[in-house]
């Protein structure tokens, strides 16, 4: 009896497993899987879901509103900040209570503490360190005047400043800056000009891009934006510089991923940026590439260097990247007034930077203006690129993890990158990146080394297509197909 | 190729009125225009965010999403709309954009009833003459949430 139910359960959890939990479906979704909660080690670092902490916070965040807390209550402390006092318990509501009676001359300790905390509050909403994952002020908010007291004062910025002068040190900021600049960088860049040598057939071209991408320097994790401050220092963001032809990696990128997944792939990403359909016109106008003039965006997407890959990234088995007169989606609600659902109103480069309108007037489309407006092909090509590289970059600084391992790699280039609906319609008007699910499942996982080295099968899942790049076949017509089989090592022939 | 800021929302604006206007008559009923929106796109690198600021069911809703997933909702006070109307207001217009703010800017448009609409543009994190004015605004966007 006992044999007998032992091997009813063991058969039971058979069928459980092979009917509901089979990690083989992360060859066709690896979306799902990079919003799955938990914290992963691929073997180069771990990445966690910022959703499933409890607190919300990593621990390096909670060290810093610990500071935060300190300094602004030693700002709040000072005999002679009456009025900075009377900003903060207005913006936070606390002159409605009553251990703050009188606190703006006589604050309790209480008081001080919790002046403090809406301090953070507000702090960290600046920094962008999950500032929106609660609602704390939905209801019986501060007046929005009231909270703009505080931000302009300069007792806050003061500590502000403070703030984020140790929050450069807890971040370790020489630490990521001396891995990104000494180890990933270099070789990214060398992958990057090999990717140039070999898609690029024209020589002058290719010259060109060549002496541009061998310029690039790494600048620095710091992406405070010094006195603007905009992006926010715990923000994980990174960006590539056309100007200064430099880029950065953003210390935010690593409070909660660690994975040199991550970090290859997004250098990969910005470094593409230096070469993308709209960069790629930047830089000294007499050796910089510029596309035909007066010609259509047909004209232009088939004159761009790396041939045959815009028109895939914009087909519908890839990741259908959209340009501003492309698409006639629309959806007015919530004053979706241009963007990548209906399209049209941001940037006008080399233009004014404003404008009336009225709109009752309709007028014939804008002849082509380039890929820098309203066009998400610039970030859909840089995701293509570092998918080719970061695959190289990886099988030859860790060529021995496990499939398993490099299943957590890939999935940790996007750990906890997941939205609901609601936001996900709220900025799909305005993102120039593709669907993130899209960006997971049609860019990284079709991507046939990648495929190899994740023991996926070769074939990409159903309705969905690589991109190959030049040379890789005869044809570049997106539609899906098999794909030449990897070698021993991964390396597509 | 320079094309006015102005033309491409006046063309996507005149598209919009156009659609709207025959969906309505579909449907029998004209939607009741909103008296305004405001509608803040920040861009900077990788990170975007998104406010828009509308009347919903006789409130005045600010809505703030980025592409990092953050989302939140708040209902304003009709003093703190006029604050942000008269922040706007105040924002200069730059005579040129420069091409390195493609993924470097803050576009503020404010649609007042069907027809009009105000778009400003400057660049964001890149110093400008004007980015240190929108650059307060977007700290001014994100104290309203």
């Amino acid at each position: 009896m006992r044999t007998f139910f032992g091997s009813s359960i063991a058969f039971c959890a058979l069928v459980a497993t092979s009917s509901h939990a089979n990690p083989a479906q992360i060859c066709d979704d690896l979306q799902r899987f990079i919003c799955a909660p938990g914290s992963y080690d691929d073997g180069t670092g771990s990445a966690s879901n910022p959703t499933v902490l409890s607190s919300g916070q990593s621990e390096i965040e909670q060290k810093i509103a610990k500071r935060a807390h300190d300094e602004f209550l030693k700002a709040l402390k000072d005999p002679d900040n009456t009025y900075f006092r009377k900003t903060v318990l207005s913006a936070t509501g606390l002159s409605l209570s009553p251990h703050c009676a009188k606190a703006e001359d006589h604050p309790s300790a209480k008081c001080l503490s919790d002046m403090a905390t809406g301090l953070v509050d507000i702090f960290s909403k600046q920094q962008g360190s999950n500032p929106y994952q609660t609602q704390a002020y939905a209801m019986g908010a501060p007046a929005v005047t009231d909270t703009t007291f505080v931000t302009e004062s300069p007792i806050y910025e003061g500590a502000v400043q403070r703030i984020l002068d140790h929050t450069k040190e807890l971040l370790h900021a020489e630490d990521i800056d001396k891995k990104a600049r000494d180890k990933v960088f270099p070789q990214i860049k060398t992958l990057l000009l090999s990717k140039i040598k070999q898609m690029v057939k024209d020589p002058t071209v290719r010259k060109n891009l060549t002496d541009k991408v061998k310029a690039i320097r790494y600048d620095s994790s710091d992406c405070s934006g010094g006195t603007t401050s905009v992006p926010g220092l715990l923000m994980p963001n990174a960006f590539y510089n056309p100007s200064k032809n430099t880029f950065n990696f953003c210390s935010g990128m690593t409070l909660q991923n660690k994975s040199e997944f991550q970090m290859a792939f997004v250098m990969a990403h910005e470094l593409a940026h230096s070469i993308d359909p709209c960069c790629i016109t930047q830089g000294p106008s007499d050796f910089s590439f510029q596309f035909p003039e007066g010609g259509t965006r047909a004209d232009a997407e088939a004159a761009y260097p790396i041939q045959g890959v815009i028109a895939c990234l914009r087909s519908e088995q890839s990741v259908k990247a959209r340009a501003a007169d492309q698409v006639p989606q629309v959806s007015q609600s919530q004053g979706n007034y241009g963007g990548y659902g209906n399209y049209g109103n941001y940037g006008n480069y080399g233009g004014t930077g404003g404008g009336m309108v009225n709109n009752s007037q309709p007028q014939a489309p804008p002849p082509f203006a380039g890929f820098c407006q309203n066009d998400q092909i610039t970030e859909s090509f840089a995701d293509w690129m570092a998918a080719e590289i970061t695959p190289e970059y990886i099988s030859k600084n860790y060529p021995k993890l496990s499939s398993e391992q490099r299943r957590f790699g890939y999935s940790n280039i996007w750990r906890g990158s997941c939205m609901d609906d609601a936001t996900a319609r709220q900025i799909a008007v305005a993102d120039p990146h593709p669907a993130q699910g899209d960006r997971s499942n049609r860019i990284l996982l079709v991507q046939p080394k990648i495929r190899a080295q994740m023991n996926c099968p070769k074939t990409p899942p159903r309705g969905t297509v690589y991109c190959a790049p030049p040379g890789f076949r005869s044809s570049s017509v997106p539609i899906p197909r098999p794909t030449p089989e990897p070698d021993m090592e991964g390396v597509v022939k | 190729m320079r094309i006015s800021i102005a033309i491409v929302v006046t063309v996507l604006l005149s598209s919009l009125t156009v659609m709207s206007s025959a969906r309505a008559q579909k449907a029998g009923a004209t939607p009741a225009a909103p008296s305004f929106i405001l509608d803040a796109r920040s861009y900077y690198g990788e990170r975007v965010v998104r406010f828009t600021l509308a009347e919903e069911g006789g409130k005045t809703v600010m809505t703030m999403a980025s592409n990092a997933g953050d989302f939140s909702r708040r209902v304003l006070s009709s003093k703190d709309v006029e604050f942000l109307k008269a922040e706007f207001a105040k924002l200069p217009v730059p005579e040129r954009l420069p091409g390195e703010c493609a993924r470097f800017h803050l576009t503020v448009t404010l649609t007042k009833g069907p027809k009009t609409a105000e778009a400003k543009t400057s660049c964001l994190g890149v110093r400008t003459i004007t980015e240190p004015a929108y650059a307060r605004f977007a700290r001014i966007l994100v104290n309203s949430i």
